[in-house]
């Protein structure tokens, strides 16, 4: 059974339309999502979470729908927003509280043992905590409620390295259990890179690659160029600068680059297949 | 889950402008229709009207902002649009208790401080209390919540606006209808609850609307949880 399925989804928020998104997202995998601001990751993430309701298609979390199941499906679920979406005046506290008497899977030693590591003050208002803070206390409250599916959105902005660091663990160490999923996105692309297992390259609304990330990474070579090469009709959406141009080839066409060509990166890839408008 | 429970996670709520000119608008139509069949002509009063009606349109706001807010704390806990609807219907009365138990224990201590302070013996005011007036402000006050209520799940403020103006219209008709089954009279401009006292089609008039009372909330609070339902 799929972890998540999404079969030809539409939404629409304002102007902006998801186009027939199709995914399927099997178990035990981290999914990063990859795409320009405005891409549609945030209405990925909320059209996934039920929250913002989809125009046509199906989605299916753990083999249950929204129609029959959607209490079940938000004990699964948790979601971790580029912004603190509660309350500024409430105190870490309240919430802790708030979260013991309503969710029924808050794990509360779990909880109390992530803000002692990260020495979050509680008794504070949220809106007192620094942006870092408010993404630490988000992520510890999400992974508290011990989810199978956890949804991230920009989880790793305004957290210092080290700090990124012991996040990046604790969702290692969340993977462990072979049913738990995670979908991340972030503009961090080396991030996901890291700890990515699936990607997805979101354009305009449009899913333009879901791929496993080391097919990805071994089907693509980053070359640079002099502008007389007589192979640069190789690259793909090359970019110009003063030594010459610089893009991707694919693997099948890198025998003609020899040692002028490295493996690229993710976030490489991205901007040559993705950000079509560097060229110009 | 308990209304506690669901109380405490409105406290997570930001509360913002979204729908708040529908709110101010509608509240006011409303007022001004209680006041204009319930108190009789050139008179303006704040009774418990004023506070019902204030406890439904924030219950209303309140409904509207979780259901299109898609980033709402609520969607954190596990909740069904059943369990949202049936709290946000519960929010207005629980709100009216709360605000009234507030307001008795302010205005108790406002008598004992001017006690203190004045000679109140003797001083006394009878308040005249109808009790079929009183039903019938009651059953008629649970229409415009029965009325109002759904709209709060209308994400389109056009017809938002359209449906509010529908509902006072009804609630108009409905006025009017029932003055002039008291009187003969479609403009008496008395107070309704005086001529339900007074007229023997008082008591009648009193069951039949507490009759589509409930049966008006029972026809809002499935519209509501219709219109709520994931698709």
């Amino acid at each position: 059974m799929n972890s998540i399925e999404l079969k030809n989804v539409y939404a629409e928020i304002g102007d902006f339309k998801l186009k027939s998104i199709n995914l399927l997202i099997p178990k035990g995998v981290i999914v990063g999502v990859i795409g320009k601001n405005g891409a549609g990751k945030t209405t990925l993430f909320k059209t996934i979470n039920g929250t913002h309701l989809k125009k046509s298609g199906e989605i299916i979390i753990e083999g249950y729908k929204f129609t029959s199941n959607e209490e079940s499906i938000r004990a699964t679920m948790a979601i971790v927003y580029d912004f603190f979406n509660v309350n500024p005046f409430v105190k870490g506290k309240l919430l802790r509280k708030i979260y013991v008497q309503s969710h029924p899977k808050f794990d509360k030693e779990l909880f109390d043992k992530l803000v002692m590591k990260f020495n979050i003050d509680l008794n504070k208002r949220i809106g007192k905590l620094s942006f870092g803070m408010q993404k630490k206390l988000m992520m510890i409250f999400a992974i508290s409620v011990n989810p199978t599916i956890l949804l991230l959105d920009e989880p790793l902005i305004g957290i210092d390295p080290i700090d990124k660091q012991e996040f990046i663990k604790i969702i290692q160490t969340y993977m462990e259990n072979e049913n738990n999923t995670i979908i991340i996105s972030s503009h961090q692309v080396e991030d996901i890179e890291k700890i990515a297992d699936l990607i997805v390259f979101l354009d305009e609304g449009k899913i333009t690659l879901f791929e496993e990330k080391e097919t990805l990474l071994d089907s693509y070579r980053y070359v640079r160029l002099n502008k007389e090469d007589s192979n640069i009709n190789y690259i793909i959406n090359p970019i110009e600068n003063s030594h010459g141009l610089q893009g991707i080839v694919h693997e099948k066409n890198s025998d003609s680059f020899k040692n002028l060509s490295q493996r690229a990166s993710l976030e490489q890839i991205f901007v040559h297949l993705c950000a079509k408008e560097v060229q110009s | 889950m308990s209304y506690l429970k669901y109380y405490n996670i409105l406290r997570l709520h930001i509360p913002t402008k979204n729908g708040l000119l529908y709110v101010i608008v509608f509240a006011i139509f409303n007022l001004i229709l209680w006041n204009l069949f319930f108190t009789g002509a050139n008179d303006f009063t704040m009774n418990y009207s004023f506070l019902a009606i204030i406890s439904i349109f924030v219950a209303s706001m309140y409904a509207y902002q979780i259901r299109f807010n898609p980033s709402h704390p609520i969607y954190q806990f596990p909740l069904n649009h059943k369990d949202r609807v049936r709290n946000d219907y519960l929010s207005a009365p629980f709100s009216m208790v709360l605000v009234s138990i507030g307001l008795m224990v302010f205005g108790v201590i406002v008598v004992l401080i001017i006690s203190l302070f004045t000679n109140v013996d003797g001083n006394s005011t009878e308040d005249i209390f109808y009790i079929l007036g009183t039903l019938y402000s009651i059953a008629y006050l649970l229409i415009v919540y029965s009325l109002f209520m759904p709209i709060s799940y209308i994400h389109s403020i056009k017809r938002r606006y359209i449906y509010g103006s529908l509902s006072i219209f009804v609630l108009t008709i409905i006025n009017f209808i029932n003055i002039y089954i008291l009187t003969g009279n479609v403009f008496e401009t008395a107070d309704i609850r005086i001529l339900l006292q007074e007229s023997d089609y008082g008591i009648y008039i009193v069951i039949s609307l507490f009759i589509i009372s409930a049966l008006s909330i029972f026809f809002s609070y499935d519209i509501s949880k219709k219109l709520n339902r994931y698709k």
